[in-house]
């Protein structure tokens, strides 16, 4: 490409300006000069007409100019394209034809067609202007503002949705998951750090101020892997020392993508080593699997006057943290109980998700309004006086998934009481008289539940005894 | 008199004060609304005044947190990493060879000087556990719980002396002035039990850290948020009992008339501190009856003592932890153990990693790992936090004092890599990240700071380490200063 033409094409952010000001000024002095007061300013919309006319024509000639650089995305370029042409085609001819009418027509008349013909030019530089905006700026420019969304899905997240790893497009399915969440913020339509954009493959493949950053098959070669290995404090780490980091798995997924060929469309049944990459995969999922601490469902906000009368009376009851309004409840500070204490909570039995009656009074009947707090993921009962009948009222808890039974009079009995618990997971009867035979049925009946007997004791060794000395 | 004592009250009212009332005023209309709401419909419990403005009162987190409590386990005087921990075979090659120009240019040490010579491991290591995990012949008890844990590998600090240095582990700067851990998670969670403190100390070894009682204060937090020290031997809480021929009734009365006098100088002047001294009183009060109790370890049955290899009545690691358990179980939110004397220099039999470590690690292994167990039996493994580490770690090259040959085998101080583990509280289980290299001497990779280690407790207990912050001196601080990222890679 010639250095001339690409130097124009690159004055087209400078040029575009001048007809859009201008033939908007124009239009806005054609409707100004309907008021009497205004009148005289109608001598100046055709010379503005013409000179924005000819700014139209030199503005449409850079931009072509500079869409032979590339790097756009070509669908917004196409039609970014044709529309300025055609707005510089539109503003000639508006300048013609508004100037043969301006001769023999009535005033009156002849300013409402005026506005009528220049209504159409106007609407093209706005929409060519808009069109020209999204391609610098990204077509969520606006928009996201509106909407407020610029939420970052993780990618751990959206790769759970892939079924089939083999027919997953490498780049589409996995690596653009991986950018969008770790790098768009500063590189895409939003911003562009270092003149670099990441959200399209021309982009990518265009590169930042530093030149390209992939070179294919080689990741140790290519910028954009190089650095996420920098170390944190390296001003050219990437993403900054603030911003989220990727994990050591997305990483590794970016690494082999490169060495794979750093290809846009390759599934990843034809790469290499396929072995690699599902297992980084596998990896970057089972991220996303973490342990809920709280269920996901919204519950309402619960009152806070029962919240406040219930502290008084020495319950530690307070949300699970300050943005849920999910709640824990204690009576670690009010051990001796009675039911009534505990129908206090059922209005609460929504919120209530983690309950701690260890060391109190709780009896058996207590356990039966306990029962009703159907939420509940954990109840602690340690030292407690309940006993296997107790445990018969439980099964309504289809959340539960911790019981403390510690040092209470349960056994093997209260065990087949548990089965029924669906979620339960941990289950601890240290110091009860729970016996093998009561946990083999419990096992057998739910086998991921996890029963920790206790009882530990550490071997004695002979070291244990030995005291290390220095013979000289 | 009466005309003296006023005009001298009314010295204290400065244009200051009167502009800071008129502003405080409003406020108080709004909090005296609000007291009497919280006063009404329930006329039996009339609330004392160190409720009302308790400042221990129990607080959600920013968010859940898998760990309810931590238990922190600080070995004063920095373990050898390369004895307990750190495997490095090719170290042993390089035995009693003169250490590279490379890994001594423009490093500062605190003893070593001229050329040392490289020290190989002094102990075997075994691999352990379905996770593989090295650890020595030294902890041959805690071999056997290697799947509980989390092993960060490549820890390093940036103080190589032993006080900035612990400073740094507990309170995020090596210089005085700043909270501790403990009293940063108590002043965001409140303390759960009404009867003891949020936030206890026990030590062991024979000294308390060469850091002194900074490590556990409350640095500019108001002071009821600072480490209480208890003890294992004796009276747990010195000063703590009353004097002959007082009753509690007559105690109680005394500590209301001055809670009394206390509260109107509170609404005075507003001063935090009042409040702490206010709280402290009800709470010494409570403590008389409820701190012999939970540290009185006699009436654990004989199998928790074999457990643990602990005695009564004489101040032990062993004792500490066993009281630490029980602490946790009455919901003390942070317990902070305290052992000395891990400074293997070589200077005597007792400070080398060829002997006096070995002793160190058999006082230790027993008791620690079976604190690990007895958290897992009764329930408490998953919501309790534990974190075991030193100050920094120890150099791969013998220490050479002065120049000279020591007369037993150690290791100076060295802060580039060190190893911590940390268990329970929804730390992921037989874990192991971070690398040093052949010689242990630099991380490779999974290189942490005492920061991210920080920002990693608070995020188990359910706090943005970013986000818990205090106002002092015109800016919020905060225990990770301006770095610290939680490690991802260790959390469940």
């Amino acid at each position: 490409m010639d250095w001339i033409t690409q130097f124009f094409g690159r004055f087209h952010p400078l040029l575009v300006h001048f007809p859009i000001g201008i033939l908007i000024l124009a239009f806005l002095l054609e409707c100004l000069s309907r008021l009497q007061r205004y009148r005289e300013v109608s001598a100046a919309i055709q010379p503005s007409l013409l000179v924005g006319s000819l700014f139209a024509i030199v503005s449409a000639a850079s931009g072509y100019f500079l869409s032979w650089e590339g790097g756009y995305d070509d669908n917004l370029l196409e039609q970014h394209k044709y529309l300025g042409i055609a707005t510089a085609v539109v503003s000639v001819v508006v300048f013609f034809v508004r100037g043969k009418l301006k001769r023999n027509s009535p005033t009156e008349k002849r300013n409402i067609f005026n506005i009528i013909l220049l209504s159409p030019l106007i609407m093209l530089v706005a929409i060519t202007g808009h069109l020209g905006g999204s391609i610098t700026h990204g077509e969520s420019y606006l928009t996201g503002i509106l909407s407020g969304s610029e939420e970052v899905i993780e990618p751990s997240i959206k790769l759970q949705g892939i079924s089939n790893i083999d027919e997953a497009i490498y780049y589409t399915d996995i690596i653009q998951p991986i950018l969008e969440a770790r790098c768009y913020s500063c590189h895409s339509s939003r911003k562009q750090k270092g003149e670099l954009r990441l959200d399209g493959v021309s982009f990518i493949k265009r590169g930042g101020e530093d030149g390209p950053i992939l070179v294919a098959g080689l990741p140790d070669s290519s910028a954009i892997y190089q650095r996420l290995l920098l170390p944190l404090e390296d001003e050219k780490h990437m993403p900054p020392n603030e911003k989220p980091q990727l994990s050591s798995s997305e990483i590794n997924l970016i690494q082999s993508w490169i060495k794979e060929g750093a290809d846009f469309e390759t599934k990843v049944s034809q790469c290499n080593d396929q072995g690699r990459i599902k297992v980084y995969f596998q990896s970057l999922v089972e991220q996303s699997q973490k342990e809920k601490l709280i269920p996901e469902e919204e519950v309402p906000e619960a009152d806070a006057n029962l919240l406040a009368a219930l502290n008084r009376q020495g319950v530690i009851i307070l949300p699970v943290g300050k943005e849920s309004n999910y709640l824990s409840v204690s009576f670690l500070n009010k051990r001796t109980l009675s039911d009534d204490d505990l129908r206090s909570l059922l209005p609460l039995r929504q919120q209530i998700i983690w309950c701690d009656l260890g060391r109190t009074s709780v009896s058996d009947s207590g356990l039966k309004i306990v029962a009703q707090l159907t939420a509940l993921r954990q109840l602690n009962l340690e030292f407690t006086s309940i006993t296997d009948n107790g445990l018969l009222a439980l099964p309504p808890l289809s959340n539960l998934q911790y019981i403390n039974l510690v040092g209470t009079r349960i056994s093997d009995a209260g065990m087949n009481h548990l089965t029924s618990l669906k979620s339960l997971q941990n289950v601890f009867v240290y110091q009860t008289a729970v016996t093998p035979t009561g946990i083999r049925t419990l096992v057998t009946q739910a086998p991921k539940i996890k029963i920790d007997t206790g009882g530990y004791q550490l071997p004695k060794l002979v070291t244990d005894s030995v005291i290390t000395k220095f013979m000289p | 008199m009466a005309k003296d004592f006023h005009l001298e009250a009314l010295k204290n009212i400065s244009r200051r004060h009167f502009l800071r009332e008129s502003a405080a005023g409003i406020g108080a209309v709004a909090l005296g609304t609000f007291l009497a709401n919280c006063g009404s419909g329930d006329n039996n419990a009339k609330k004392s005044i160190a409720a009302m403005v308790d400042p221990m009162f129990p607080k959600s987190p920013h968010f859940p947190g898998k760990a309810k409590q931590v238990i922190y386990l600080h070995m004063a005087g920095a373990p050898s990493q390369l004895e307990l921990f750190d495997f490095k075979p090719e170290l042993q090659k390089l035995d009693n060879q003169l250490c590279p120009p490379s890994l001594l240019e423009g490093k500062k040490f605190a003893f070593i000087r001229g050329v040392p010579r490289m020290l190989g491991p002094q102990a075997n290591f075994k691999q352990h556990g379905q996770s593989g995990a090295l650890i020595s012949e030294n902890l041959p008890h805690f071999s056997t719980v290697a799947d509980e844990v989390s092993f960060l590998k490549g820890v390093y600090t940036d103080q190589f002396n032993h006080a900035p240095a612990q400073l740094f582990v507990h309170s995020g700067s090596p210089r005085l002035g700043r909270p501790s851990i403990g009293s940063w998670i108590t002043y965001g969670l409140g303390s759960e039990n009404n009867n003891l403190p949020g936030f206890v100390v026990l030590t062991s070894g024979g000294k308390t850290p060469d850091a002194g009682k900074s490590v556990w204060g409350s640095g500019f937090l108001p002071s009821i948020y600072q480490g209480v020290q208890c003890r294992s031997e004796g009276e747990p809480v010195l000063f703590l009992n009353d004097p002959e021929g007082l009753d509690r009734e007559l105690k109680k009365g005394t500590i209301d008339a001055i809670n009394e006098i206390n509260k109107l100088h509170y609404d005075e002047f507003n001063d935090p501190e009042t409040l702490t001294r206010i709280a402290q009183y009800e709470m010494a009060f409570r403590m008389q009856v409820s701190v012999p109790e939970v540290m009185n370890i006699n009436n654990e049955p004989a199998y928790i003592h074999q457990l643990y290899g602990t005695t009564p009545g004489k101040a032990s690691f062993a004792n500490n932890c066993l009281l630490a358990r029980k602490l946790v179980e009455q919901g003390v939110r942070f317990v902070q153990l305290f052992d000395w004397g891990w400074d293997s220099h070589g200077t005597s039999a007792n400070e080398s990693v060829d002997y006096g470590i070995k002793n160190k690690c058999r006082l230790i292994d027993r008791p620690m790992t079976a604190l690990l167990l007895d958290l897992k039996q009764r329930g408490l493994l998953e919501e309790t936090l534990v974190v075991w580490g030193g100050e920094f770690g120890r150099t791969p090259m013998q220490e050479n004092r002065e120049g000279k040959t020591m007369p037993f085998k150690g290791r100076d101080h060295h802060v580039e890599a060190f190893t911590m583990w940390m268990a329970g509280g929804g730390i992921k289980k037989g874990m192991s990240w971070g690398e040093t290299d052949e010689i242990g001497y630099y991380p490779i990779n999974g290189k942490v700071s005492l920061h991210d280690v920080q920002a990693t407790i608070l995020n188990q207990v359910g706090f943005d380490h970013e986000k818990l912050t205090y106002h002092f001196q015109g800016r919020p601080f905060r225990l990770t200063d301006v770095s610290g990222k939680v490690i991802q890679e260790i959390v469940a």
